[in-house]
């Protein structure tokens, strides 16, 4: 009876141990055990999609912002390749949404022969800096994982959030400081003719290797400068416009971009209209007071 | 007896439920099991060494330090150029053999998250899909990723198909190998054919029994999960021919036969707009979310 009772604890232990894993793929975070008060730190997030290729993401990331706040991500630390939603904050959570052109099914590691060369897919790498000591808890609050399939299947997978201990300064921090300007890059004018129903539009997209770009601003002569988004729609005008962009990474370094747009008319018939407008202007001039006389 | 009974039971059953549980497990949880022929293998090794002499001179005396390179093999199109990009941008382009054998080799630096894309074009011109690697580069060792190959290219004559007529699909693959073209929409059908000496294919798709509506048709190698790209057709009133105006792409509202830049910041501009235009809704719900974005990244050509 004794050796009866073994394998059924062992065999329930089995069934249970095994039904949690119910999704092929999982979502984690992944960060150091412990940071210090003052100190940055890297919190990846990836996917092991279980080798099937994926190539999009839209994802809700929770932490408690009285014990840690973001401080943004590294550029060229995920296979993100471009951004729908940068990784922004509000709230407590950050948001961030983007795709990889092609898909990727994995993170190729000569190293890790076990997995057959293949690791979880590292999407992003987000900053954060320690604020208060304690345990700072991460959680998904969205994830959505779109497979590489030409339809947008949904990949059904896990959720795992994670933890850091966060530890009082003995001496000194590690803050982080990015004092490095953003990437230079183009602003590209893409007319309306080309897009059918679609505005003529500015497009960007500025790269930053220490904390990401944060935001962008946008002037169009003067000295106002707006908040903006990629794309931008522009309506050409008559007369000829320069119009800048000014990409801030997570520090506030800046680098500007400018793109000149030219007007419906060409400079040569500007010239000319006002060269006939001045003339006109003139011979009026010149009959008034040949009136008055 | 009844005793005896339950032992039985306990003894042989559990243990058999469990054996049957864990061999079928994936068909009780329909969990995603691809069929992937492709198998892409990675591996490292000092293959060269590079003898830094200081200062120069003469070798003796030198130092010998393993060099650090990433090498790319696999099977694309009988003469396809096949382009390596790292990071988005083009870094080698090499010619396939008469086989479609290709092996692009790189020199490199320590890198824990390299991103490596590969694309080939076929002798007539038409692109394959984009293929990801991300790669992590270690010191001094030679890392080889075998194995890869690309599905076949594709191209279709008609974007509208009249009902009861034929749709052409033509491409390149590898020499003699055994085709399918799927057809999928209101009723699917699967085409069965074999590429020729040199690697070209073509089939002429008999739709007279498949009702008025859309579908998409792709091709494969028999058995591979990974497909070529989708091509969007629907059979209605009459022919219409693919032009030179029309690409066929979903997505491609410029129709520049190339999936950018200039066509993601379209979408975004539509991302969460009412009357989106047919260009940009890819799968035609009326609705520009996280889907489109995924059937633009995977047109993409850069």
């Amino acid at each position: 009876m004794k050796h009866l009772t073994k394998i059924l604890l062992i065999s329930t232990l089995l069934f249970i141990l095994y039904t949690g894993k119910a999704f092929a793929a999982d979502i984690a975070v992944s960060m150091p055990t412990a940071a210090v008060v003052g100190g940055t730190f890297e919190v990846l997030i990836s996917v092991d999609s279980d080798g099937t290729p994926i190539n999009s993401a839209d994802i809700t990331l929770h932490y408690d912002q009285n014990m840690i706040s973001f401080s943004g991500y590294k550029s060229d630390g995920g296979v993100m390749g471009i951004w729908i939603e940068v990784p922004h904050e509000k709230n407590g959570n950050i948001y961030m949404s983007g795709i990889i052109p092609g898909g990727a099914s994995g993170l190729y590691d000569p190293k890790n022969l076990q997995q057959g060369g293949l690791s979880a897919i590292p999407l992003v790498r987000l900053l954060f800096t320690a604020k208060a000591s304690g345990a700072a808890p991460f959680s998904f609050i969205k994830t959505q994982i779109l497979r590489n399939d030409g339809l947008g299947t949904e990949l059904p997978h896990g959720e795992q959030g994670g933890e850091i201990k966060i530890n009082n300064a003995i001496t000194g921090n590690e803050a982080m400081s990015d004092k490095e300007k953003p990437e230079p890059f183009e602003v590209t004018f893409v007319p309306s003719s080309n897009l059918g129903e679609t505005p003529s539009m500015i497009i960007f997209s500025a790269y930053d290797t220490g904390s990401g770009i944060k935001e962008y601003k946008i002037n169009r002569g003067g000295s106002v400068w707006m908040d903006v988004q990629s794309p931008y729609p522009v309506s050409r005008g008559i007369l000829p416009k320069t119009i800048t962009i000014r990409a801030f990474d997570f520090y506030g370094n800046y680098t500007d971009s400018s793109i000149a747009i030219s007007g419906l008319l060409p400079f040569a018939y500007l010239l000319a209209l006002a060269i006939v407008v001045l003339a006109i202007f003139c011979i009026l001039i010149y009959k008034m007071l040949k009136y008055r006389k | 007896m009844y005793s005896n009974f339950f032992k039985t039971i306990i003894t042989f059953l559990i243990p058999g439920f469990l054996v049957f549980f864990f061999c079928f497990s994936n068909t009780i949880y329909a969990l995603p099991t691809d069929p992937v022929t492709e198998t892409v293998g990675v591996y490292a090794s000092v293959a060269e060494v590079i003898v830094v002499t200081p200062g120069g001179g003469n070798t003796s005396g030198g130092v010998a330090i393993p060099k650090t390179a990433v090498s790319f093999s696999g099977q694309a199109y009988p003469y396809a150029l096949v382009t390596l990009l790292k990071q988005g941008e083009d870094v080698a382009t090499v010619t396939a053999n008469s086989a479609g054998d290709f092996n692009i080799t790189l020199e490199e630096n320590y890198n824990s998250n390299a991103l490596y894309s590969l694309f080939a074009v076929d002798v007539n011109n038409e692109r394959s899909l984009l293929l990801n690697y991300p790669i992590v580069v270690r010191v001094g060792l030679l890392t080889q990723l075998s194995g890869i190959r690309f599905a076949p290219t594709v191209v279709a004559d008609k974007s509208q198909v009249r009902a009861g007529d034929y749709l052409m699909i033509s491409g390149y693959a590898l020499p003699r190998r055994n085709l399918s073209v799927t057809v999928k929409g209101m009723s699917n059908k699967v085409f069965s054919l074999i590429s020729s000496d040199k690697g070209p294919y073509k089939i002429v798709l008999p739709l007279a029994n498949l009702p008025k509506g859309d579908y998409s048709v792709f091709v494969n190698y028999t058995g591979d999960a990974r497909t070529s790209k989708l091509i969007r057709f629907s059979i209605g009133d009459s022919n219409i021919f693919y032009t030179g105006v029309l690409s066929g792409i979903p997505g491609d509202c410029n129709s520049d036969k190339v999936i950018n830049l200039v066509d993601f910041s379209v979408l975004a501009f539509w991302y969460g707009k009412s009357n989106p235009p047919a260009c940009v809704d890819t799968n035609k719900d009326k609705i520009i979310n996280l889907v489109d974005f995924s059937i633009l990244a995977f047109y993409w050509t850069g």
